[in-house]
């Protein structure tokens, strides 16, 4: 005979953003983990275009899963607005040899996040960004199955990330995380001013023969 | 194909088909002590013990009148799981719609009235109107919405009927003695594709995380 034992180990509470979404993402400042349901890069365009949307920021974006091929068509698509991108193409150079270019540069996945670190203090010398975007912690942290050793370590980083990079203005340090892996059993509380969720509901289209 | 706001009757309601929720942890008190109106409670299956937590967190320390409607739990139940998580600043009333008792039906018992489950959104107006009669609670607690919608996949006609509900609400109610009103919503049913907004004051998500053992 099998029994199931069920323990609660956490209840987690969120608000949705209606009348203070503007609010909210509008004025956005400080280290932001931002969860997702395995959204694509053109949804999260249009997060991008809620933040300050009135001010022209320069945005440091890490790219560890898209390609600056793909990022680039689908900004052709669903430009941003007042906003001028930075990429670090962490996936390109898997395939083959890239040159870097005025608005993007080609290099290896970072393996840790001390690797990640230096990777971002180093491009943000070159391109003195308003918004960093990490895209994403997933490939770092599982949130359903952490070990209290990746915690210390994630902690220790958005520490250093806060120490070294946030000034007093609009700054932002954006971390993308999928929750696809599963239920987020633990989620970060120190060195993260805000926690968002977004969850993009698509349209099935179905077709007749 | 995405669309942040897909109005499907523009005279009644429109539907957000992109959300942002924001983590409300560490400061629900807060959160909770500035509701006002109605709130919409998503859930994901969550125990009535989970629910007294929750409200333990609403305005602590106040003396509260709390209605609570149950259409999917007996007042047995949630009397006894009552003794073992208590909510000793509020005055909890129920209204059992789960027991199948005539209307009403034992004198004797002071915190409780039996209802048979209501078989429509009109219905359980009524239902709700005769417990502020009683009561005069500051705050409503209807548990659940889920007997009556399920936001993945309703029609037109059900949103519009569930729109005319909560005006109706907004406009009798509200207004009047109790400021809150509580709509839990179980979504277990599924991703919920269509949100009532313009109704709806607040829509908050409690999501339990449950760790599941299995002994041999």
């Amino acid at each position: 005979m099998t029994i199931r034992d069920e323990k609660i180990i956490q209840v987690n509470y969120w608000k949705k953003l209606q009348k203070d979404l503007d609010e909210v993402v509008g004025k956005l400042h400080g280290v932001v983990l931002f969860i997702h349901n395995s959204a694509k890069f053109e949804d999260i365009t249009d997060f991008f275009n809620k933040i300050h949307p009135d001010k022209r920021l320069r945005v440091l974006y890490i790219s560890l899963i898209n390609s600056n091929n793909h990022i680039e068509r689908i900004l052709k698509e669903k430009p941003l607005i007042n906003k001028r991108l930075h990429v670090v193409d962490c996936v390109s150079s898997f395939i083959m040899d890239m040159e870097d270019t005025r608005f993007c540069v080609y290099k290896k996945p970072p393996q840790n996040l001390q690797a990640l670190k230096e990777m971002i203090l180093e491009n943000i010398q070159k391109t003195d960004p308003n918004i960093l975007v990490v895209d994403s912690l997933t490939q770092f942290i599982n949130f359903s199955v952490p070990t209290e050793n990746e915690l210390v370590e994630l902690y220790h980083f958005l520490k250093e990330l806060r120490e070294n990079i946030i000034g007093l203005g609009d700054d932002s340090i954006i971390l993308i995380y999928n929750d696809k892996v599963g239920y987020m059993k633990t989620l970060p509380v120190m060195n993260i001013d805000l926690i968002l969720k977004y969850d993009v509901i698509r349209d099935t289209i179905r077709l007749r023969d | 194909m995405i669309n942040e706001d897909l109005d499907l009757n523009q005279n009644q309601c429109d539907f957000s088909k992109l959300n942002y929720w924001r983590e409300i942890e560490k400061n629900i008190t807060e959160e909770l002590k500035n509701l006002k109106g109605i709130t919409l409670i998503v859930h994901n299956s969550v125990e009535f013990t989970d629910i007294i937590e929750f409200l333990q967190n609403y305005r602590p320390g106040e003396f509260l009148a709390v209605l609570y409607i149950s259409l999917v739990r007996s007042y047995d139940y949630m009397k006894n799981a009552l003794e073992l998580k208590t909510l000793d600043d509020k005055r909890m009333i129920f209204i059992d719609c789960v027991s199948g008792y005539a209307f009403p039906v034992d004198d004797k018992v002071n915190s409780a009235f039996y209802h048979k489950p209501p078989q429509t959104l009109e219905e359980l107006k009524e239902i709700i109107q005769f417990g502020i009669e009683k009561i005069n609670p500051e705050l409503v607690i209807l548990d659940s919405l889920s007997q009556f919608i399920n936001f993945s996949h309703s029609t037109e006609e059900e949103f519009s009927e569930l729109c005319n509900f909560l005006n109706t609400l907004k406009q009798n109610q509200i207004n009047t003695n109790q400021k809150v009103f509580m709509l839990l919503y179980d979504n277990k049913l599924g991703i919920m594709e269509s949100l009532p907004k313009n109704q709806i004051d607040n829509i908050l998500k409690m999501e339990k995380i449950k760790k599941e053992n299995f002994w041999k």
